[in-house]
């Protein structure tokens, strides 16, 4: 398997509903074993091999204490383990397909943590590829479930379904519209969650956010996801009018600044992460406005995610410090957009 | 000790007393005698009430320290502590929701809008035996009806599937 490789996720690679704004769908289901501690005071190396036990070859296991930190990096990188199990979990594992479209977590903050990715908005199909996974795993371990609460888990705002639904989503004509502030309230005031991009505690950054359920009690599972999809149609109907409005009475403002960025990204021999975060944000809005033919949506992805710490360094096969790691990224980022 | 009037109740208040020879007596009672000798004896009355409220007093921190025990409640599964889960605001093991369940329900409202009972997907398993426990339920009611019918042949039927479905429940 690969999966250290620099390759793209197959909910990056794929073309999804409304990718136009929405970047990814996810499903998280969290689950605790019956009259086991919880993991977060006591991990137990057992577990991870008892549960792994329940999963085919289609799997493959990596443990915390079996990877190097460049690895779990990666990982991290690529939204396939937290940086909580990078950090904190010593006997930690992760469970991944092929496609890398489903990523169990084994003894992260509750024993499992089953998430289901899906490229666009399709939290159904996310949904019921977690369920189905859910369902096997219960055939043949028995979870903590309570007839009152729900499923059990270590943090109080997981229990009950234990489902965290979120999307991932770019809105840089609500940021330059100045209108992201109100519709956050507004996602806020509907019981949702609005939050940077990789999740808890994350600053947005480059007009990427990720939006989810806070409440995970009272609701079933579909009414969730029901009512977050409708939330998010909501956003990318007036993200597309924000861009078309400033595609219509801004266009050479808006039109000069993406190709300032593209010039940067295309010159720069020295970059931060948030400097080439922004313009990348600024070059996918200018491919979703028609000004590139060339680029495709992909590659905007693979800029993201390969300018990363943990990836270029993995490109470069060594560490190095924070003035070669820009140098390097400016070299890299050429690379793929040069790439036609 | 036990009452010395009643000989029941265990004894709560030691009244002091003077015998016929001028002695003090110590008459240990429960609370309904000595309210009792309190009342029937006017001279006495005074030195009862001193007694009552010491026993008041008594009463009062006995209920302050069953508070600060409830205070230390600990899981006993777990051994995780009420104070502990207030600093780190994570459960150690399933037992906590039942062994905090006091505590954890008012915060669990707080923290999901208000909702404290579960509506969503339950474990295959679960539904399965709810599912049995329904119909050995329901088998139960028509066997009652057949036993006061007096239609023997088709209770021992009805018993019989019964027996099997709570030993089917039981392998499990």
């Amino acid at each position: 398997m690969n999966v250290f490789e620099p390759r793209l996720s197959s909910w990056l690679e794929n073309a999804g509903d409304d990718d136009d704004v929405v970047l990814s769908s996810r499903i998280r289901l969290a689950r605790n074993l019956k009259d086991e501690k919880f993991p977060i005071y006591e991990q137990k190396e057992e577990i991870v091999d008892q549960i792994a036990e329940v999963f085919d070859d289609s799997f493959s296991l990596f443990k915390m204490n079996q990877i190097s930190l460049l690895e779990k990096a990666l990982l991290v990188e690529k939204h396939l383990i937290s940086p909580y199990m990078m950090n904190k979990s010593e006997y930690g594992a992760v469970l991944l397909n092929e496609e890398e479209n489903v990523s169990i977590m084994l003894n992260e903050e509750d024993h499992l943590r089953i998430q289901c990715m899906t490229p666009g908005l399709r939290l159904f199909d996310a949904l019921e590829a977690a369920l189905q996974i859910d369902g096997y795993v219960e055939e043949k371990l028995t979870y903590a479930f309570d007839k009152q609460f729900g499923y059990l888990t270590s943090c109080l705002t997981n229990v009950g379904t234990g489902m965290r639904a979120s999307v991932m989503v770019h809105l840089p004509g609500l940021v330059t519209t100045k209108r992201i502030k109100s519709v956050i309230e507004a996602i806020r005031s509907l019981g949702f969650v609005v939050r940077g991009i990789y999740g808890e505690g994350s600053m947005p950054a480059s007009s990427i956010f990720q939006v989810s359920n806070q409440v995970t009690l009272g609701k079933t599972e579909t009414e969730i996801v029901e009512d977050l999809t409708q939330v998010m149609e909501q956003i990318i109907m007036q993200e597309r009018v924000a861009r078309t409005t400033l595609k219509q009475k801004f266009h050479i403002a808006l039109e000069d600044r993406v190709f300032r960025s593209y010039g940067l990204l295309m010159n720069c021999r020295i970059i931060s992460m948030k400097e080439a975060a922004d313009a990348i944000s600024d070059i996918r809005l200018g491919v979703e406005l028609g000004f590139f033919e060339h680029i495709s949506r992909q590659k905007m992805n693979e800029l993201v995610l390969f300018s990363q710490p943990a990836f270029l360094r993995k490109e470069a096969g060594r560490d190095m410090d924070e003035l070669e790691e820009k140098v390097i990224r400016a070299k890299v980022i050429r690379e793929i957009l040069g790439d036609k | 000790m036990i009452c010395q009037r009643c000989g029941e109740n265990k004894a709560v208040i030691a009244l002091q007393q003077l015998n016929e020879a001028g002695k003090v007596e110590s008459l240990y009672l429960c609370e309904n005698c000595a309210a009792n000798e309190a009342l029937s004896s006017e001279k006495d009355l005074v030195k009862a009430m001193d007694t009552f409220s010491e026993v008041a007093l008594d009463f009062l921190t006995l209920l302050q320290k069953e508070e600060n025990v409830q205070k230390k409640v600990v899981c006993g599964n777990c051994q995780l502590s009420f104070d502990e889960f207030l600093q780190t605001n994570r459960v150690g093991c399933s037992e906590c929701y039942s062994a905090f369940e006091e505590q954890l329900v008012p915060i669990i409202g707080r923290v999901q809008n208000g909702y404290t009972k579960h509506v969503g997907k339950v474990p295959a398993e679960v539904e399965r035996a709810e599912g049995v426990q329904n119909e050995i339920s329901h088998l139960q009611e028509k066997l009652a009806l057949l036993v006061k019918n007096e239609e023997f042949e088709e209770a021992a039927i009805i018993r019989d599937e019964i027996r099997a479905l709570k030993a089917g429940g039981e392998d499990k």
